[in-house]
């Protein structure tokens, strides 16, 4: 009966085809989909363990460029109790690069400028453990510029190389890579050179980002630096996290949504096919019945038909949507995860759709009179 | 042996009735090479249908072997038709998409093909002269080697009886006669029974039975002709 089955499908070659590709791109779509938001927040989540620190900020700034901070509470806050550094800085975007406008918010993400003492910056931080060519900023530095790896990239920088942001020239001294895009997007230069770029008066910062001997206790130095300082905001990335989490979950569910609809159409669609093609066997299935066949085994044949018509769907899909993932990796500004148990979950979806759309088209058949096979 | 016990068929259409069959009585030994004729719509169709387990009468009886199947549910009926009954159609029907030797071979699917129905089956279609042509597809084949094939289908299960529907309805005398040959052949070398619905009457003969059929009421014809 299998062999049967594959030949009815092989019979209306071009329909299955159709189908197939149907199927095929609906579960590519989920699979892109799925593997898409993952991708979103497996990319989040790493960011978040590169940051262990505690980022202070003015209390309802929404961000650091909107954040005003008293400088001078930098030797306050390095006192506080497991506190290793205090690191001021001062942050702003880089409308301009080498004398090139940057249009907006771009695809790739955006390029900012960080401020940052050059004496203190010979003290751990940051960027500084991800150093990957040349020094980071020390004591004296002017003109001197530590670059991201994307950075240095997009515009071919090397050690040596002059760059200018904003209008202000500085020379690489130094790249550094967290591999993560977005962090690699910023050009660390002494905190004078920043404040003027930003416009700021002497003893204000937009922020400290202050590095903790225990990422652990992250959180409760945070509570104490802001019961201290009840005018500022210290948030750790697990609170991050926290508020992320909610933008993520609703990505998500917009995701599956999608993924959701494109699997309902591949399931209308296997139903659709196999009415058609049950219609057009009415007299066929008329002499099955006449020849013996029960309407369980008149049943069980469709199903199995709308069963490989969903697997054949499955094959197509997951080819499908290897491809599309393939693709979007080159253009994407996240690493683009494809777990193989998302192409196992598009497969079965795909054969409980193929199922699910035969069901009622082979109970339908089923119920044929077997007397159709002696009339017209 | 089967034995129809004043067999009658109502059609219900709305609120009309049909009586296609109005008390049909008849015997049909092991053997017997039977012809029904008769004008259209007389009941010859509905007479096989019932006697083949196609449906069951409205009332009376149909006694196979001693076993009543006018009052068989749908499942039994379809056991019943594929171990004991034989169909031909008048328009072959068989599946296009299968070759002749998978054609004979349909009615076993569901209890799955062995090697000894498979060589059956092409023993069968070499009894019907078809030994070349076991790998075609209807499509490649005549009228009158379809309707071949498709006897062969209908002794594959080593029915009781043969029941066809105007079998030569669609085929030129000559080849209607070779069909018709065909089964006295089969009739003759293993006492295998036969009932024919047909309007050509130049392929009956004396010795078979001859039933003429007007109105539902069945009549026995002595003579031929
Ligand atoms: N499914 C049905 N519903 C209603 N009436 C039917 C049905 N099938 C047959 N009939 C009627 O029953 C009567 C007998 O039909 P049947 O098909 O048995 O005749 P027949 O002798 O085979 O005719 P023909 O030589 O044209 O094939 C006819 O009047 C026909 O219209
Ligand atoms: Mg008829």
């Amino acid at each position: 009966m299998l062999l049967f089955s594959l030949r009815n499908l092989a019979r209306s070659r071009t329909r299955t085809l159709i189908m197939v590709i149907g199927i095929g791109i609906a579960v590519a779509g989920f699979i892109g989909l799925v593997s898409f938001s993952h991708s979103i927040k497996t990319t989040f989540h790493e960011s978040l363990d590169v940051i262990s620190g505690i980022m202070v900020m003015q209390k309802g700034a929404v961000d650091t460029p909107f954040s005003f901070v008293d400088e001078d509470d930098s030797a306050k806050i390095a006192k506080v109790y497991g506190v290793k550094t205090v690191i001021p800085q001062i942050t702003g975007v880089a409308r301009e690069i080498d004398g090139k406008k940057i249009s907006g918010i771009s695809f790739t993400g955006m390029y900012s400028f960080l401020g940052e003492d050059p004496a203190k910056a010979e003290e751990e931080n940051l960027l500084r453990q991800y150093l990957s060519e040349g020094r980071y900023l020390q004591e004296g530095d002017e003109n001197a510029a530590v670059i991201g790896r994307k950075i240095a990239e997009d515009y071919n920088k090397r050690i040596g190389s002059t760059i200018t942001v904003n209008g202000y020239r500085f020379r690489v001294v130094g790249i550094y890579s967290s591999g993560i895009d977005f962090m690699d997007s910023m050009i660390v230069i002494p905190i004078e050179k920043a404040r003027k770029m930003a416009g700021l008066p002497k003893g204000t910062v937009n922020d400290f980002y202050v590095e903790v001997d225990d990422p652990k206790k992250a959180g409760a130095i945070a509570g104490i630096i802001e019961d201290l300082f009840p005018e500022y905001q210290a948030s750790t990335s697990q609170d991050y996290a926290e508020e992320m989490g909610g933008v993520l979950s609703s990505i998500d569910m917009f995701f599956l949504a999608v993924a959701g609809i494109a699997l309902a159409i591949g399931g209308i669609g296997v139903l659709n096919t196999m009415m058609m093609s049950v219609a057009e066997r009415k007299k066929e299935f008329g002499v099955l019945r006449a020849v013996g066949w029960t309407d369980d085994d008149v049943m069980k044949m469709i199903i199995q038909e709308s069963f490989f018509l969903g697997l054949l769907g499955g094959a197509a899909g997951m080819l499908l949507g290897y491809l599309a993932l393939a693709g979007a990796a080159g253009v994407m500004p996240f690493k683009i995860v494809a777990e193989p148990t998302i192409f196992a979950e598009g497969l079965l979806l795909s054969v409980v759709l193929g199922v699910a759309g035969g069901l009622y088209p082979a109970w339908r058949a089923s119920r044929l009179e077997p007397t159709i096979a002696m009339r017209d | 042996m089967i034995v129809l016990d004043k067999v009658t068929k109502v059609y219900k259409v709305g609120e009309t009735e049909v009586h296609a069959l109005k008390g049909v009585s008849l015997k049909v030994r092991p053997g017997d090479f039977v012809f029904i004729v008769g004008p259209s719509g007389s009941g010859k169709t509905t007479l096989l249908e019932i006697m083949g387990g196609l449906m069951t009468p409205t009332s009376g009886r149909v006694l196979i072997d001693g076993k009543d199947i006018s009052k068989f549910n749908d499942w039994q009926l379809s056991l019943f038709r594929r171990n004991r009954i034989g169909f031909v159609f008048q328009n072959f029907n068989l599946i296009p998409s299968l070759t002749a030797l998978e054609n004979v071979l349909v009615p076993m699917i569901p209890e799955g093909i062995t090697k000894s129905l498979e060589k059956r089956a092409r023993e069968l279609l070499k009894e019907m002269g078809l030994g070349h042509r076991l790998h075609h597809t209807p499509g490649q084949l005549s009228g009158g080697e379809k309707q071949r094939v498709a006897i062969a289908r209908a002794l594959i299960n080593e029915p009781l009886i043969v029941l066809a529907d105007e079998p030569t309805g669609e085929l030129d005398t000559a080849t209607g006669a070779m069909i018709m040959d065909y089964m006295r052949k089969l009739n003759k070398e293993n006492n295998l029974s036969f009932v024919i619905v047909t309007h050509d009457v130049e392929y009956i003969r004396k010795s078979d039975k001859l039933y003429r059929i007007k109105d539902g009421l069945l009549h026995h014809v002595r003579r031929v002709g």
